[in-house]
């Protein structure tokens, strides 16, 4: 499976990285964005099967970038993984057809469900 | 309105995790942290709305935020991190920690904003008007100080302008 990483952070990039080894995800294949803009461009060109999108970022943020993506008919699984965890972003995530929303600090166990429960 | 020290509580608690998620003692160098040791380093983030406006910052020495840093981007402990890596680093626990505050302190006020963290390295100095609560945790190995610069009254008192 082919994971893009959306995040403007590097330190965060690392840490999911690190998590989804840690979670049985280490024989993967991973790409990184550094914003929603430059996720979107990795999307149509990499055509990654997951993509684990941070919220907050400069430039375009995870909801423009997974709303631009489904405006564009791009099924390409989706999911957040972000400092906020408020139930109003849930139902945001949730109504624009990402799988799940995983909230920060995260561990290899909660990666691991997250994923087994969204990806059959 | 939520007080200096809810937001303190709320912080501490959220740090507190983070540090038992991301830091495995064993990799990191150890950091005392005291303000007489000099200048700090470490980063700050906003959180606001009508009626809340604070500041939390978590500060340690420039070694401790090193240390910190280097082992959330798994550096080898000997290894050099730049300002660059530190600043992002040290920015991302900040800001996991506001996103858990605003987070836990919805029930009380669910339109809070939260900015981007900011860097800082320098001598802290009181700011007039604000309510300032501090705390020692440690994280890892490395002590940390964390600050809730509370302007919440500041907002209280500011009169209100009438509608045209």
């Amino acid at each position: 499976m082919k994971i893009l990483i959306v995040d403007d952070s590097k330190a965060m990039r690392m840490i999911v990285k690190r998590t989804l080894r840690q979670a049985g995800y280490g024989d993967h294949e991973f790409a990184e964005a550094v914003n929603g803009a430059n996720g979107y461009e990795q999307v149509n060109d990499w055509k990654p099967d997951l993509v684990l999108c941070d919220w907050n970022m400069p430039v375009m943020n995870g909801l423009e970038f997974l709303q631009k993506l489904k405006a564009d008919g791009n099924g390409v699984k989706f999911g957040f993984i972000t400092s906020e965890g408020t139930a109003e972003m849930r139902q945001m995530a949730d109504s624009n057809g990402a799988l799940f929303l995983i909230s920060k600090p995260f561990t290899p166990d909660t990666v691991r469900q997250t994923l087994e429960k969204a990806l059959p | 309105m939520i007080s200096a020290q809810q937001w303190l509580d709320v912080t501490t608690k959220s740090l507190t995790e983070v540090a038992e998620t991301y830091f495995d003692v064993s990799a990191m160098e150890a950091a005392s942290f005291q303000e007489a040791d000099g200048p700090t380093c470490g980063a700050l983030i906003g959180l606001t709305s009508e009626h809340n406006t604070v500041q939390l910052m978590m500060v340690a020495t420039r070694r401790g935020s090193e240390s910190l840093g280097k082992a959330l981007l798994g550096f080898e402990a000997h290894e050099a991190i730049d300002t660059g890596d530190l600043a992002d680093a040290i920015g991302e626990i900040i800001n996991i920690v506001a996103g858990m505050v605003k987070t836990e302190v919805s029930a009380l006020d669910d339109s809070l904003y939260l900015t981007l963290p900011t860097f800082v390295e320098g001598t802290l100095a009181p700011i007039g008007g604000n309510e300032i609560l501090g705390q020692i945790i440690t994280m890892g190995t490395v002590q940390t100080k964390v600050i809730v610069i509370n302007g919440a009254k500041r907002i209280a008192r500011k009169p209100r302008s009438s509608a045209a």
